[in-house]
């Protein structure tokens, strides 16, 4: 009768009808160039910017950056207007009585939007080089930022568009597209997987991080792997985002796939309902609510201070039948279908159960976990401080302690959570302490308890962390046996294996003055190695308990983000060979309170009536008291090991002033109680 | 050639349409009636290729109409709400159509805005509902299609554009050979007009048949006759209902038309005439044989 309608006709057809969205997609590209040139400004207004620096940022600008999130948001709305169509049954009649396909209608508006996205990104890409061309910056690598910016962009854009297309396509309302749109983005990345890592949080007493395998959530979501393809503070690296491009490309051609197949099948009298294929209900309703659940249960876990984990069951019962009404409710556009459906809510609340059951019970036996000896390639045990210094860490990679040693730091771990196994595993204290951890709503601080983690190093490669909560005794047994191993020491000290060449400076800070040593390389290195030799011979229990005498502040180059950063150590009073080298080289670091002009000293007293302060200026009463004043470990700028002695006089604070012919400072001291009744006498 | 063979199609848990199946004749108008939630638009949005019946098949020349723009593009489908683009013009849906069906006529089409009195270039939205009728039908006609499914099309016309559009539609069907399908639920709009009729009712087809055959086997006659003869007149005429106003007796009555008038003539009425019947009273008399309740169902 008639020629076949081309396919061109028809997209030609529609693209007139998409003016708004075409017209929101030039602005956002209007923008993307605003940004860019606000960037290159702000680069080049920068006093003291070296050209090297100004290309960096042109660089980073150019290539994937946080613009993938709007484009990604920009690919849904593309979606949303492209397939709102299918939500009216007016439009749907016309649409679906053309004389087309239906995958012909479903691939003219994918080609379209599509189309007009990369056209304009392509313009854009093209202008943004014009741009670092006139101003002489172009080069083949930000040539290269820019491909990789139009690859990047378009899979965010293009996840983005077919996950909104794909939610558009199984509902029938704009709203209830929009909120399946959220929950597909958002399913596997952040809903499920932070599901599992609150139960964790709650249950296990032993965790400390999600694991390495939590990742592969993020794999379940095109969307948010796209946009997690913007670079880090390293730079793109292939290694890294490789595998996450592949997966977005994969990921598009099944969403690409699935969409076609559901649009083709798509009963058109879906329009003006909640959903478009309503067998696939029950399961939808399920894999929303038993998370919902847990989240609620969660919930009342953290408001009722977790008092007790009963609180997770009731209020995963009351979220399963809450949000199994609520989702039903949107099904069907009815109240009343709150109560429908009280079998599959019956089975929802087993599953719930089931699930929060498993973890209370703990039947993976995640706190009961030591690896054999022979799955283990190191193992490193570190306290609270330990811990503390790993975001410092800038030697060689941290593995604890291997061979022989880790045997026998797994059998020491073994003997000490079977002597504390009722205290190891998640037992309710049914205590309220006042300090309770945010997240997981338990108490910080346990009487007579320490906190140690351990990190198993697997020969898989995997990493699995624990921390356990062990009798005082025993923690600081295991810790002093643990440090008396080099390999242990060398995961905590970086300096044993890092590169000192990479040391730009190193200060000493003895609390009354911060020097900066002015050391040849030779004289750095013979200084580092006597420090270390050192180092060897601490004991943890001096580590704890004995005031540093100074602190040394090492700022060194950290290839990993292109900057400096710092690193600490102290020095102790038995460091006789390092204060030795200080002092050989002109800096003194064991001068005390006694050998500076103090000009006060303010007191701060706390007690049943609360706090009061004053201050002393009487050189008559400070004169007697100043060799008695004890400079507090708190004046050093990081707690390297965490002083665990005994304050002189722990109701009173005490800040020393001085004058050190530079002006007044002042520092934090301690005394003891004859030395606080001098100072106070005139009070 | 339109058939429909054994459609259903259900929505949740209401059977629109159950097991349905029908023949249309070309150049033939199709009048589909029924009541409200009778299955009328499910019906012809299945045959428009919208939506998919659940068994069953649809036909057209042959070819199944469900996703084929071969067997589409013979049809025209005219909802009971048609879709026009917003702030778009007559003319400018008349260049959609145009792209999707090649025959569109857009010279004809001119006239028939000229006709109807309809301001191509004035944004739709600001038409009437009869205008929008009256649009969606020009465009249907344009297209040039040899199926034209109207729903509910000629609600909301005014009575003189109304027998305007009739008589365009009998002369398409002459000189182009169109076979309009007409739903409507208003039987008296549709009577001279059909030439064949489906009853729907409640998903299922109650009848369908030529008008023609179901007139010449009904007829209601007028005529005096003295009330103590009714006895007789009921035992030699198949009498489906019976008036009586004084002398004045209505009949309706089943058979051929010189065989009853002879029967009657015999009793020698004062008066007799033979009176033109409704779709109304045909449809009354028809469904009353099958055991519904007529009137329940279509007023």
């Amino acid at each position: 009768m008639t020629s076949k309608i081309s396919f061109s006709k028809c997209m030609k057809e529609n693209m007139r009808h998409r003016l708004a969205i075409n017209v929101v997609t030039l602005l956002y590209f209007l923008f993307t160039l605003l940004y860019f040139v606000v960037v290159i400004q702000n680069a080049m207004a920068y006093d003291g910017w070296t050209r090297q620096e100004v290309y960096g940022s042109i660089l980073s600008a150019a290539g994937p950056n946080e613009l993938l999130f709007l484009c990604a948001a920009l690919g849904a709305v593309t979606a949303f207007c492209g397939f709102s169509y299918l939500h009216s049954r007016t439009k749907t009649d016309f649409y679906h009585s053309l004389p087309v396909r239906r995958r012909d209608l479903f691939w003219t508006v994918t080609a379209n939007s599509f189309l007009v996205f990369a056209v304009l990104l392509l313009a854009a890409s093209v202008v943004e080089a014009v741009i670092a061309a006139v101003l002489g910056y172009v080069t083949l690598e930000l040539l290269g930022y820019l491909l990789l910016a139009v690859l990047c962009n378009m899979l965010a854009f293009g996840s983005a568009f077919f996950t909104a297309a794909l939610a558009m396509i199984m509902t029938g309302h704009i709203v209830v597209g929009i909120l399946g749109t959220a929950v597909f983005i958002t399913w596997a990345p952040m809903i499920i997987k932070y599901m599992f890592i609150e139960l964790q949080q709650i249950f296990f007493a032993s965790y400390v991080e999600p694991s390495e395998v939590f990742k592969l959530f993020d794999y379940g979501s095109p969307v948010y792997l796209s946009v997690c393809l913007c670079p880090t503070q390293e730079g793109w690296q292939w290694e890294d985002k490789g595998p996450v491009l592949l997966a977005v490309v994969i990921w598009l051609v099944v969403l690409a796939a699935l969409c076609q197949f559901l649009f083709d099948r798509r009963p058109s009298e879906a329009a003006g309902k909640s959903m478009a294929f309503p067998k696939i209900n029950p399961l939808i309703r399920v894999l929303l609510v038993i998370p919902a659940a847990v989240y609620t249960g969660s919930y009342l876990y953290s408001i009722t201070l977790g008092a007790s984990r009963l609180w997770v069951f009731l209020g995963a019962i009351l979220g399963t039948i809450l949000f199994h009404g609520i989702i039903e409710c949107i099904y069907q556009f009815d109240i009343r279908g709150m109560w429908s459906h009280k079998k599959q809510m019956a089975l929802t609340l087993a599953a719930v159960l089931c699930l929060t059951l498993s973890f209370y019970l703990d039947v993976y036996g995640y706190d009961r976990f030591i690896p054999s000896a022979g799955g283990v390639e190191s193992v490193a045990v570190k306290d609270d401080v330990a811990t503390m210094r790993e975001i410092y860490y800038w030697g060689k990679e941290e593995k604890g302690v291997t061979g022989e040693q880790k045997e026998k730091l797994l059998t020491l771990l073994k003997t000490a959570l079977q002597e504390n196994a009722g205290d190891s595993t998640a037992e309710e204290s049914g205590t309220f302490s006042g300090f309770y951890d945010t997240t997981t709503g338990r108490s910080i601080f346990e009487e007579g308890k320490k906190s140690i983690q351990v990190i198993y190093y697997m020969k898989n490669g995997r990493e699995i962390k624990r921390n356990f909560a062990l009798a005082e005794d025993q923690a600081d047994d295991m810790m002093e046996k643990a440090y008396a191993m080099k390999d242990q020491r060398a995961s905590v000290y970086s300096l044993y294996t890092a590169d000192w060449d990479a040391i730009s400076d190193i200060s000493c800070n003895d609390m009354l003055e911060d020097q900066p040593l002015r050391l040849t390389e030779e004289e750095r290195d013979q200084f580092l190695t006597t420090y270390l030799s050192e180092l060897d011979t601490l004991t943890y229990d001096d580590m704890r308990n004995v005031i540093p005498t100074a602190e040394l502040t090492l700022n060194h180059e950290d290839k990993k983000i292109q900057g400096y950063m710092e690193d600490y150590y102290y020095i102790y009073p038995s460091f006789t060979k390092t204060i030795a080298f200080l002092q050989g080289k002109g800096y003194d670091i064991t001068k005390t309170l006694a050998d500076v002009n103090i000009t006060g000293v303010e007191i701060a007293r706390y007690d049943a009536d609360g706090e009061k302060h004053w201050t002393v200026t009487d050189p008559a009463v400070i004169q007697p008291v100043k060799e008695k004043l004890i400079l507090n470990e708190s004046n050093f700028s990081f707690y390297a090991t965490g002083y665990e002695g005994e304050a002189a006089a722990s109701d009173y604070d005490l800040i020393v002033y001085f004058n050190d012919g530079y002006g007044e400072k002042s520092v934090y001291a301690w005394a003891d109680d004859e030395t606080i009744k001098m100072l106070t006498a005139e009070e | 050639m339109i058939e429909i063979k054994n459609v259903s199609k259900r929505f949740g848990d209401i059977e629109a349409v159950s097991n349905v199946s029908l023949t249309w004749k070309d150049n033939n108008v199709f009048g589909l009636l029924g009541t409200n939630g009778a299955g009328k638009s499910t019906l012809l949005r299945m045959m428009a290729g919208v939506l998919a019946p659940d068994g069953g098949e649809i036909l057209i020349d042959g070819e199944n109409v469900w996703d084929n723009p071969e067997a589409k593009r013979k049809i025209f489908y005219i909802s009971d709400d048609q879709f026009f683009f917003p702030h778009t013009t007559a003319e400018k849906m008349a260049e959609v159509y145009g792209v999707y069906y090649p025959e569109f006529d857009r010279r004809r089409f001119r006239k028939f805005l000229l006709r109807f009195g309809l301001d191509g270039e004035r944004k739709i939205q600001t038409y009437s509902k009869g205008m929008k009728k009256q649009l969606s039908l020009i465009l249907g006609l344009c297209a040039n299609v040899p199926y034209l499914l109207c729903d509910e099309t000629f609600d909301g016309l005014d009575p003189v554009m109304r027998q305007g559009i009739k008589g365009i539609l009998a002369r398409e069907i002459d000189e182009k050979g169109l076979t309009p399908v007409i739903a409507s639920h208003n039987l008296r709009e549709l009577e001279d007009i059909c030439d064949h009729i489906g009853l729907l009712h409640r998903g299922g087809v109650l009848l369908s048949k030529d008008l023609e055959d179901l007139k010449w086997n009904l007829h209601k006659i007028q005529c005096v006759l003295p009330e103590e003869m009714d006895g007789g007149l009921k035992a030699s005429l198949d009498i489906l209902t019976m008036e009586r106003r004084g002398k004045l007796l209505t009949l309706t009555v089943r058979g051929g038309e010189e065989e009853i008038l002879a029967k009657i003539g015999e009793l020698q009425p004062a008066f007799m005439e033979v009176l033109p019947l409704s779709l109304e009273e045909i449809f009354i008399s028809e469904t009353e044989v099958v055991g519904y309740d007529i009137k329940n169902i279509i007023f």
